[in-house]
């Protein structure tokens, strides 16, 4: 082969390779982490003291999910927020469970819609079938659910005198349940995730 | 010497290294500088590069995000605001990009990321776009991020000031900046250390979003960065420190500076203003009564001409001289040869060389839609509608007078409110100082009976039932209800917004066919219904055939401007 056709050859393999730009990892907090943190405060909920005790017959009960408190380092979507306290609710065991113990749960119109637009990967079905998002008139909620959202980041050089190329966030997700009337907590578990990226953050 | 070898060659590598730079889009500068931020917005949207994968793509989404929450419509870019948050959070966007960048230049290969000013006034943007929706978790996170860490070359900038003093002064292209840039990446030494930014944006956002959130302990830290950075801001700490605030106004002004190449091959970034810098304070007057004076709080072409707000890029200069070498030197072999084969080797390294070269010009893209100042205003409203009048000193252009800025309610938190003054002129426009609101809409509603704007009255809002029984007050025969309203408008091939999950594009006021209420209190809002506006021309059979039956009665029965007023 001619040496001009191999410079040719590098060359076009060169403007090749850059033509398909990839996007790095960042330590965002994913709906994947949203969905570990989700199945991790389910199965606390579930062998928790505040549901053990009760059972079909006992004084009705009506959960509402409340808001969503970021005080990140790390800002959330809206999907994001609902996400956290849905993905809790709308878990099928979870629903199974807290109807059987005679918790309904109340769901604001406008926030049942957000979900079902902004977070198309929670199957809101089952939820549906179960009668839970009736328009509940008259129902007024006597618990709500609560999360709030916390993070520790580290941002440092892989080399002495080098900008910042490595990041890492340690989510927490305190989720509370509050009794309306008393404003006890009732129930409350935390779960975290920690994250690590490596790349410059400036590029 | 073979002249006919060459000349081909020259014209070859001259036609290459005068590529074309990034031009801004003219039409929404220009669109933007007068203040019409609804045709800006959606000119933006229709040009805005629809390919992910596209290297402006993330540029396109940030002229939107300004756009959007300039027109008071921050829902419709709130998807674009997200995106642009995790691009702006993803590292080492550019990592793989070296050899591309040497070959193709940095247009060609790099993502846009936006120099780190860009990247901080991003967060802002966000920050403000989160702060319109009362959103404080948001806020506090976005200006957090907003605070990265910048690079101080003052050391370095210092060892090449011998250089500087080389420099004939006259030398347009000598400008200092890129001299100044130049001299720190040129040394051998460490050519800078990590500081603390000195974003002033950024630290002003965390101490409102951590008052809000009941942080005091990391509000007054954020304030106390605040006030070693730029004394003139303690009337602003103080405020915040004490709490009499219930309503922060976060006001833009001008057009960011513009980013071009400057010296050997292009190789440096120099920002020049749009808008002239300054550091006039903003005079707002709340309900006729209350005079607030808020200094500048952070300039961004003060930020752009920094060393530190810019990403260096050493390899430009290499690059330059490589390519100037791998030219001259081609050029020789290819003029003296007298074997074809180096004169072959000769074209082809020159034909590099002019590659190398072109490429290595600074890529000028830039976010030409950011303001070139911003103004943070803590200010008390009444429940209810407030008016604000606004207007930077010795600025008298800058005029605008809010007349529908929504008080918060009791016991919620601050609110906050966008706004951008108008860039251009000594005179501000009508819309801007009229003070009125002269059309119905979803905010402050109808003070009276009136048709829709369609069919010839003053309504333009989103049809409800009792609203469309207004229309029956107004004149609409009663056979017609709220479905048939909306046939009307989707006859006309206008997108009721509240009912569709349709983008607002350009309102049917100015032309467009898109039915929405800009958040009251912000520009757009002012601009849409502090005018009057050319009467509607139907476009479909069904709206003119019940203009005809009503007998054109909408001029009788719309509601006076006057009365609308205040509500």
């Amino acid at each position: 082969m001619r040496v001009h056709q191999c410079m040719l050859i590098a060359l076009l393999g060169t403007l090749a390779a850059c033509s398909a730009p990839s996007l790095r990892p960042s330590t965002l907090y994913s709906a994947a982490d949203m969905q570990i943190i989700a199945s991790d405060v389910v199965q606390s909920l579930a062998v928790s003291d505040f549901l053990v005790g009760r059972n079909e017959r006992s004084d009705p009960i009506v959960l509402q999910p409340d808001r969503m408190w970021n005080l990140s380092n790390e800002r959330l979507s809206q999907a994001d927020k609902l996400a956290a306290v849905t993905r809790v609710l709308y878990d099928r065991g979870m629903q199974e469970l807290l109807a059987a113990k005679n918790v309904a749960i109340l769901y604001p119109l406008k926030d049942r819609w957000r979900v079902e637009h902004l977070t198309p990967e929670i199957d809101v079905d089952p939820f549906r079938d179960a009668g839970l998002d009736r328009p509940s008139s008259g129902l007024r909620p006597t618990h709500l659910l609560q999360a709030q959202f916390n993070s520790v980041t580290r941002t440092a050089a892989s080399r002495e005198g080098q900008a910042s190329d490595t990041r890492t966030d340690l989510f927490s997700v305190d989720y509370t349940i509050v009794e309306v009337d008393s404003r006890r907590i009732v129930w409350a578990a935390t779960s975290q995730v920690k994250r690590f990226a490596h790349g410059s953050l400036i590029d | 010497m073979c002249l006919w070898r060459v000349i081909p060659v020259i014209a070859l590598c001259v036609a290459m290294t005068s590529c074309s730079s990034y031009q801004p889009d003219g039409d929404v500068l220009r669109l933007t500088a007068d203040g019409d931020y609804g045709a800006a917005r959606v000119l933006a949207a229709d040009r805005a590069v629809s390919d992910p994968d596209d290297r402006s793509y993330m540029l396109d989404r940030m002229k939107m995000l300004t756009l959007g929450l300039a027109d008071g419509v921050p829902d419709s870019v709130e998807g674009v605001a997200d995106r642009l948050y995790d691009f702006l959070r993803t590292q080492g966007v550019n990592a793989d990009a070296g050899v591309a960048t040497f070959f193709v230049g940095e247009g060609g290969a790099r993502i846009w990321k936006g120099e780190p000013y860009e990247q901080a006034m991003a967060y802002a943007s966000i920050a403000a776009l989160d702060g319109t929706r009362g959103d404080w978790g948001n806020v506090r996170a976005s200006a957090t991020n907003a605070l990265f860490l910048v690079r101080d070359f003052s050391e370095a900038i210092e060892r090449g000031r011998g250089e500087l003093r080389s420099v004939p002064p006259d030398d347009a292209l000598a400008d200092r900046q890129a001299i100044a840039a130049d001299a720190a990446v040129r040394s051998d030494e460490p050519d800078f250390v990590l500081v603390d930014s000195d974003f002033e944006l950024g630290y002003a956002l965390q101490a409102v979003s951590n008052d809000q959130l009941g942080l005091a302990q990391e509000r007054d830290e954020a304030l106390e960065r605040l006030l070693v950075l730029a004394p003139r801001l303690e009337q602003f700490a103080d405020e915040i420190r004490s709490g009499a605030y219930n309503a922060v106004l976060y006001v833009d002004y001008g057009l960011g500076p513009r980013k071009i190449g400057a010296g050997p091959n292009q190789v440096f970034a120099v920002f020049q203003p749009r808008t002239s810098p300054g550091l006039e304070p903003l005079r707002a007057i709340v309900n006729q009564s209350t005079t607030v004076e808020a200094q500048v709080m952070t300039d961004v072409v003060r930020m752009a001409q920094d060393v530190r707000w810019n990403d260096l890029e050493q390899m430009r200069r290499a690059k330059g001289a490589l390519g100037t070498a791998l030219l001259a030197g081609g050029l020789t072999a290819l003029a003296v040869a007298d074997n074809e084969w180096v004169a072959l080797g000769g074209a082809i390294a020159a034909v590099i060389g002019g590659m190398v070269k072109s490429s290595a010009a600074v890529d000028t893209r830039h976010c030409e839609t950011l303001p070139q100042r911003t103004y943070i205003v803590p200010v008390t409203l009444q429940p209810g509608f407030n008016s604000i009048e606004l207007e930077i000193a010795g600025r008298p252009g800058t005029r605008l007078i809010l007349p529908t800025v929504p008080g918060p309610a009791a016991r919620a938190p601050a609110s906050m409110h966008y706004v951008r003054l108008v860039a251009d002129g000594s005179v501000p426009p009508s819309w801007a100082v009229s003070g009125e609101v002269r059309y119905a809409n979803d905010a402050t509603g109808s003070a009276g009976p009136t048709l829709p704007y369609i069919l010839g009255g003053r309504c333009v809002r989103t049809p409800t039932r009792s609203i469309v029984r207004e229309y029956h007050e107004a004149g609409l025969p009663r056979r017609y209800l709220l479905a048939d309203v909306l046939e009307m408008y989707r006859a006309e091939g206008i997108d009721v917004v509240g009912y569709t999950d349709a983008a607002p594009g350009l309102h049917v006021l100015e032309g467009g066919r898109s039915l929405y209420t800009p958040l009251p209190g912000s520009t757009g809002f002012a601009r849409l219904y502090g005018r009057e506006h050319p009467s509607y021309s139907s476009r479909s059979e069904l709206v003119g055939r019940v203009r005809a039956e009503m007998g054109e009665v909408a001029d009788s029965a719309v509601t006076q401007p006057d009365a609308m007023q205040g509500e």
